[in-house]
């Protein structure tokens, strides 16, 4: 038995809307806080929302709203306590197929970051020890591309981003910000996949390096790739959104 | 002459003890190899000087038998001579320091050069009956891996031979596979007579006393001593003849003739020696080596 | 995937010692290329389930299954000779303490051969030459090939331990507090070369430990355990980033922030 069981209601077949890679549909999310007197904090309450292929939607809201909790709901970080995230991971081979994010398997969450959903974490969270080439270009050999292959790639993208060659062989820990930024943006768009879940990615750039993730990030809706997105900057918001998800519309307050 | 104040059973062991000693003797020459535990008996020797090899030629010797009992292949040592002399007392078994006249050999650490024959039975003396002893102290353990025949640890104690030497160093007690199945320890006779051992006509008992174990080889059994394919199982060769009676091809003792490092090479075998002497005289001193200063 | 055989199959397992159980109504399944966390306090009951998992420690209640061939067969029914089998084929066991799990005076070369020579391998050269290439894979100097880890750094005999438990090409393998004892970077090297290996050699592993960054390191999946129960489970990013149940906030809290 495992101890904790999130209320999730059964449906009638919940479906993925025509062209949308996400789709969040009236998800709920409440923080119980044990240590401080079983506290609930209720976060979230019915939030829906779609990402099309081919287009960046915004979180917005202000500091605290909660975009943070729904990017990790998404990713599947965090537990969603009610309602559906629904991911197309579809293919040649099994069209049609949809994951429900909010009640997968820990492997098939595992399978959808492998191949369908991509992150740029704020921070980069690295192992100890490997170079910044090789996490960089994890993903592809994740994906079964040829470690070497995979390293050349890396190694352009690096590039790209302004990482002199010296620093590749460096674990990047000991990098600046700045400059694990642009690692973790290496790594997250390295290998393409549908869905990009993007959490501040330029929040530690110069504007030379932030018009280059702008670039990044256009090349990459015009090849149909959806995305969510958190951009503290407006110049970069500005630039690339197509929609905005106001979070504060969710926030559960006063009458239901 | 007065009248003996202790009287022996044949044998010396009493008839129940023999029985218990013939039944394990059954059982291992039924599973050739494998050790079968036995009530070891107290004999008039301590432990450690051949109370397994005795209690096992007291089970099996009659008075028809005749007696050979060799100790690092000589007759006359201190310790063959007591033993020789105690059957012949209490089992009334001749007794014989030739090989081919011999029915019970009893051995500690050699095979005789002259060739066994059917019906010769051979009686071993062994210190430490498990071969896996020394690599895996536990009883509890090694008696698993023999059931399941898990042999690989047997395996490991070469690799670090060859890993340390470059070969195999063990040149006594070298292990061997019985009838397919049984790692076996074949007491420490040198690796030079393990050959003799393969489908030998004669039968060949192992008594350990201290150990409390009871195995053998049956007649006619495949023993074959364990090696790696690129490092096969190589007998200890010797180059040179016997340097008193000539013989080629036999075991050879070193024996030290000199304060000043002198050494002469003879045949461990002392009857084997004494043997051919007899048939054809000494070594010719052309046939010898020099003697070495 | 789905219509697969996961390779481990537990249900409302435990283990009890006399009239206590010691972990119990244990339910999950593993699959190929995962790694499994399972955390917990000492008492929490995280090393019965590690034993019990093994079969070092008899199954008193419930069922464990682990596929073989297109089947599920239960583990308790198989006979003493095809556990042992198994454990020479299949499954590996890191332990905490080196000296568990190593022969301590046998050279480095020969603890690597043991389970290769066990199931077979009678061609010395070939035997060496796997160890030295698990040697350098482990990243143990090719010169101490023949030293015994009698004469090794704690860390060292760690990685022989690895390279010991992964030459014959195991499916799954349990460790138990692989890195604990050891010294912090001694502990990240080592943590980084079991994650690399498990990425490489698709192995499926089940690793207890104390250590929730251990956990979120290397483990795919996390069991929380406490006095004998699975109180939480899931993603490993999930129940540390987000715990749900009181104890798992109460442990995730107690990590010393640095």
């Amino acid at each position: 038995m495992t101890a904790t069981s999130t209320d999730h209601r059964p449906d009638a077949a919940a479906t993925l809307p025509v062209g949308a890679i996400l789709s969040v549909q009236d998800v709920d999310k409440t923080f119980t806080l044990h240590l401080q007197g079983r506290q609930r904090i209720p976060v979230l309450a019915g939030l829906t929302f779609d990402v099309p292929r081919g287009s960046c939607v915004v979180l917005g809201g202000e500091s605290g709203a909660g975009k943070s909790t729904v990017m990790k709901m998404v990713y599947g970080s965090y537990g969603a306590g009610r309602g559906r995230i629904l991911l197309d991971r579809g293919t040649a081979e099994r069209p049609g197929a949809v994951l429900d994010l909010a009640t997968a398997q820990p492997r098939e969450v595992l399978a959808a970051r492998r191949e369908t959903m991509g992150y740029v974490s704020q921070f980069l969270r690295a192992v100890p020890r490997v170079p910044a080439l090789d996490v960089v270009a994890e993903p592809l050999v994740e994906r079964g591309t040829a470690r070497e292959t995979a390293r050349e790639k890396a190694g352009e993208m690096l590039e790209r981003l302004s990482i002199p060659e010296r620093l590749w062989t460096l674990p990047p820990a000991t990098f600046s910000g700045g400059e694990q930024q642009r690692v973790n943006i290496a790594r997250g768009f390295l290998a393409e996949r549908p869905l990009l879940l993007l959490d501040e990615p330029t929040a530690s750039l110069d504007a030379r390096n932030r018009a280059v993730v702008i670039d990044l990030i256009r090349e990459r809706l015009d090849r149909g790739v959806g995305m969510l997105a958190i951009f503290h900057d407006h110049d970069v918001r500005d630039a690339v959104s197509d929609a905005i998800v106001d979070v504060r519309a969710f926030t559960p307050g006063g009458a239901a | 002459m007065p009248e003996p104040r202790i009287v022996y059973n044949e044998g010396y062991l009493d008839e129940q003890t023999k029985r218990v000693i013939r039944r394990a003797l059954l059982k291992a020459i039924a599973v050739p190899g494998f050790q079968v535990p036995f009530a070891s008996r107290e004999v008039p020797m301590p432990r450690g000087w051949g109370t397994g090899g005795v209690q096992v030629t007291a089970a099996v010797i009659g008075q028809s038998d005749t007696l050979k009992v060799i100790d690092q292949g000589a007759d006359d040592t201190t310790n063959a001579v007591s033993i020789r002399q105690f059957f012949e007392k209490v089992a009334g078994s001749r007794p014989t320091t030739r090989t081919d006249l011999a029915t019970v050999i009893q051995t500690r650490h050699r095979i005789p050069e002259t060739p066994l024959v059917e019906g010769q039975i051979m009686v071993y003396q062994v210190p430490i009956p498990e071969p896996l002893r020394f690599l895996e102290p536990r009883e509890t353990e090694t008696r698993r891996l023999h059931a399941l025949e898990e042999y690989g640890l047997m395996y490991v104690k070469l690799y670090e031979d060859i890993s340390r030497y470059g070969h195999i160093a063990k040149t006594y007690d070298y292990p061997v596979l019985v009838g397919g199945r049984y790692v076996m320890a074949p007491s420490p006779i040198p690796s030079f007579d393990n050959p003799k051992l393969h489908q030998s006509p004669a039968m060949h008992l192992f008594g350990a006393g201290r150990e409390k174990r009871i195995y053998a080889v049956p007649a006619y059994t495949d023993v074959e001593s364990l090696g790696f394919e690129d490092f096969p199982f190589e007998p200890q060769r010797f180059e040179t003849p016997c340097e008193v009676c000539g013989a080629e091809g036999v075991y050879l003792d070193e024996i030290v003739m000199d304060d000043r490092g002198a050494v002469m090479y003879a045949c461990s075998d002392t009857d084997h020696c004494e043997r051919r002497v007899a048939e054809r005289g000494p070594a010719r001193p052309a046939e010898n080596k020099e003697v070495r200063a | 995937m789905s219509g697969s055989l996961p390779l481990l199959s537990v249900a409302n397992a435990g283990h009890a010692y006399g009239a206590t159980f010691g972990c119990r109504g244990v339910d999950f399944d593993l699959w190929p290329g995962e790694v499994l966390a399972i955390v917990g306090e000492s008492g929490s009951g995280k090393s019965t389930l590690l034993g019990m998992l093994s079969q070092r420690l008899s199954v008193d209640e419930g069922e464990i299954r682990y596929r073989q061939g297109k089947e599920l067969v239960d583990l308790t029914a198989l006979s003493e000779r095809d556990v042992r089998r198994l454990w020479r084929t299949e499954w590996g066991f890191v332990h905490q303490h080196a000296v568990d799990g190593l022969r301590m005076h046998v050279s480095a070369g020969g603890n690597i051969g043991e389970p290769l020579m066990a199931n077979g391998a009678r061609h010395f050269g070939d035997i060496r030459r796997q160890a030295e290439e698990w040697l350098a894979r482990v990243e143990i100097p090719l010169d101490r090939i023949d030293d015994a880890p009698a004469t090794f750094s704690g860390g060292m005999r760690q990685r022989l331990q690895i390279a010991r438990n992964l030459v014959f090409g195991p499916r799954l393998v349990f460790m138990d507090e692989p890195t604990s004892g050891l010294d912090v970077s001694v502990q990240a090297r080592l943590l980084d070369l079991i994650r690399s290996l498990v990425a490489d050699l698709g192995l499926s592993v089940i690793i207890v430990t104390h250590d929730l960054a251990v956990a979120r390191l290397i483990s795919h999946r996390t069991l929380v355990m406490k006095d004998g129960a699975v109180i939480e489970s899931g993603l490993t990013d999930r129940v540390l980033d987000d715990p749900q149940a009181a104890y798992t906030q109460l442990l995730v809290s107690s990590i010393l922030q640095g």
